[in-house]
This record gives structure tokens, C-alpha cells and sequence, in this order.
């Protein structure tokens, strides 16, 4: 059977040849998961931080601080651990709607879909997808985690 | 486009700062605990962004304050407010990682939406850089008649004395 590429299998194999590792990876199994995505019509989610942002990735190469993981996606495992993570960070930065995004998307993850870290204990894991992943069409917004009053002009 | 914000323009060279830890991070830093040439403690602390700039406040921090915050003993809030210097700086960092639009600001001058939430306590883990190590080691002489003088200072900001015993020890030695 043939191995599954990666995604974004190009600019991790740019990063291990800088010297970077990819974590222990495991089959997510048909799990739950739920991530951080903007409501904003036409917004694109589930992009990788290094990918939407490729000259960070080029920063981090040359400063030696590159890390697989921001070529990964960020998910838990729960509604309720995800939604406490964004009510921590909302205490300490009122704006970060803005950067993260302002709602909750659920979905399940199947093993075709790819490859997961350990979860952490506050239920954070990274999504290493694979070439056919497309969270777009199988996770749904299930929840605004913002008061409209709060957004931004 | 961010907002304006009341204060002095002034050029602030922030190339000599170099990273300790993130102290809190989630694809991508958010706090960060920096060191400047001269040894003193910063905080840079993400507070808005648009299309191509982020905007930092920075602020002086000591140690200890520190360390209250990371032990759940201060806020954020409280250490946003009460910055070393009594003002802090603001910052955009474009895409590039230029540093422009540079601010002298006295906290009372932020806007609600650019400081936290009054039980802002520390629920993260910090991720230390690399090098933190290094920049954070430092070499101490005791006296050996100065020893438990020391050590009463470090038990009144604290710290823990077991964590220095074997240098305090090796100190008094000589």
C-alpha cells in the first residue's frame, strides 16, 4: 500500500532537511474534533499558519526557530476544552477573534484524512492532513464564540 | 487599518532583544518574555493587527513580577499597568519583521480593547527558546558572611533557594 503524502508535503520536507523533526504521529481514528475558524463569508480556513503566512516560515529557517507544526492544523478534542483555551486567551488579548478567529467548527477526523499528534492536557493536537484533506467540507461552524458587540468596526 | 493611539513618536532600536520564552503561544506567539543588551526583562504583549502590520505593546518587567504572574500571584492586567518604567511602548511589525510606528505610551492612554481582563491569571505553559538557558544563567560570588543575608532576599522575592544551593554552596567555598 502506498504511503500517503502529506499536504503540504514540500515544505516538510524543506523543514527536515533543515534539521527539523516531525513529532509522533498517530490515526486519529474517526475522533471528534473542533478548531478555531473565522464566520466571515469567503475567509479561508484550515490553512496552516506557514502556509497563509510563507515568508514566517522563511523568517523562522533563517532565525532556526522553523517548526513542522505551524504546517499542521490546530484542534482539540472537545468543545468545552477548546472553548476554555479561547476564553484564557480572551481574558489576556480582547482581539484575538481577530488573529484566531471567532467561532467553534466541529467535525470528525478519519484516518484518511491524516495524521494527529498526542493531545496535550488542555485537549490541544496537531493535524498533519493529507493530500485529499479538505476540513472545509467536512467540518460545519457549530458556535460564535464572540458577543457581536465585541467585534471591531 | 488599527486605531490611533495617544503618544510620542520616538525611534526605539529593539534589535539588541532577544527571546527568552513564549509565554504563551497558540500558532504563533502572543506573549513573549524578551531580554534587552542591558540585561533587564520585557514583555511583548500582541494586541492588534491588520492586513499587514501586528501592533506590540512592550513593556519593562522585573523578574519577580514576573515570576508572580507565570505563579498565578499577579495578573496580566496588573502587569500591563504597572510597567517598571511607568510608560511602555507600542509597536507595528510588518510581515517583513520591520520594526515601524514606534510609541511612547503611559498605560492609562490604552484603549479597554488593548489591555485584559481584570483575573487575567497566567493558564498557559510557557515554551522556552533554545538559548534560554544561556541568556539566563548567571554567575554569583557570595560571601560566605553575606550567605544567609542572600538567602533571606531570595526566600522574600520567592524564589526557590534549593534551586541556587549548589552554586550558593560552591560559592561560600571560596
Amino acid at each position: 500500500m502506498v504511503k500517503p503524502k502529506f499536504k503540504y508535503q514540500k515544505q516538510i520536507d524543506e523543514l527536515l532537511a533543515k534539521g527539523c523533526q516531525l513529532p509522533e504521529l498517530f490515526a486519529p481514528n474517526n475522533m471528534a474534533a473542533c478548531r478555531f475558524v473565522f464566520s466571515q463569508e469567503g475567509h479561508q480556513n484550515h490553512i496552516p499558519q506557514y502556509m497563509s503566512n510563507p515568508k514566517r516560515m522563511l523568517q523562522d529557517i533563517n532565525k532556526g526557530t522553523a517548526n513542522t507544526s505551524l504546517l499542521a492544523l490546530s484542534c482539540f478534542t472537545t468543545s468545552e476544552k477548546a472553548e476554555t483555551f479561547y476564553a484564557n486567551l480572551r481574558k489576556a488579548f480582547k482581539n484575538v477573534f481577530t488573529s484566531i478567529g471567532d467561532s467553534l467548527s466541529e467535525g470528525k477526523l478519519t484516518n484518511e484524512e491524516g495524521l494527529k499528534t498526542s493531545t496535550s492536557g488542555n485537549g490541544h493536537f496537531d493535524l498533519y492532513e493529507y493530500e485529499s484533506c479538505d476540513l472545509n467540507k467536512s467540518f460545519v461552524i457549530t458556535k460564535h464564540l464572540i458577543e457581536k458587540d465585541d467585534e471591531k468596526d | 487599518m488599527m486605531r490611533k493611539i495617544e503618544g510620542y513618536d520616538i525611534q526605539y532600536d529593539f534589535s539588541g532583544f532577544k527571546k527568552i520564552a513564549d509565554l504563551i503561544f497558540f500558532e504563533g506567539p502572543f506573549l513573549s518574555h524578551y531580554i534587552s543588551d542591558k540585561g533587564d526583562d520585557y514583555l511583548f504583549y500582541w494586541v492588534d493587527k491588520d492586513e499587514t502590520d501586528n501592533r506590540w505593546l512592550v513593556l519593562r518587567v522585573s523578574l519577580a513580577n514576573l515570576q508572580k504572574y507565570i505563579a498565578k500571584e499577579l495578573t496580566l492586567l496588573q502587569l500591563i499597568e504597572s510597567p517598571n518604567d511607568g510608560y511602555l511602548y507600542t509597536v507595528d511589525v510588518d510581515n517583513d519583521v520591520n520594526y515601524h510606528n514606534v510609541k511612547l505610551v503611559q498605560p492609562s492612554a490604552l484603549p479597554g480593547d488593548y489591555l485584559p481582563e481584570a483575573d487575567s491569571y497566567y493558564e498557559f505553559e510557557p515554551i522556552a527558546t533554545e538559548d534560554a538557558g544561556e541568556l539566563m544563567t548567571y554567575e554569583l560570588t557570595i560571601p560566605y558572611n553575606e550567605r544567609n543575608r542572600f538567602e533571606e532576599l531570595l526566600n522574600k522575592i520567592g524564589f526557590p533557594v534549593s534551586a541556587l544551593k549548589k552554586v550558593v554552596s560552591r560559592a561560600a567555598v571560596f
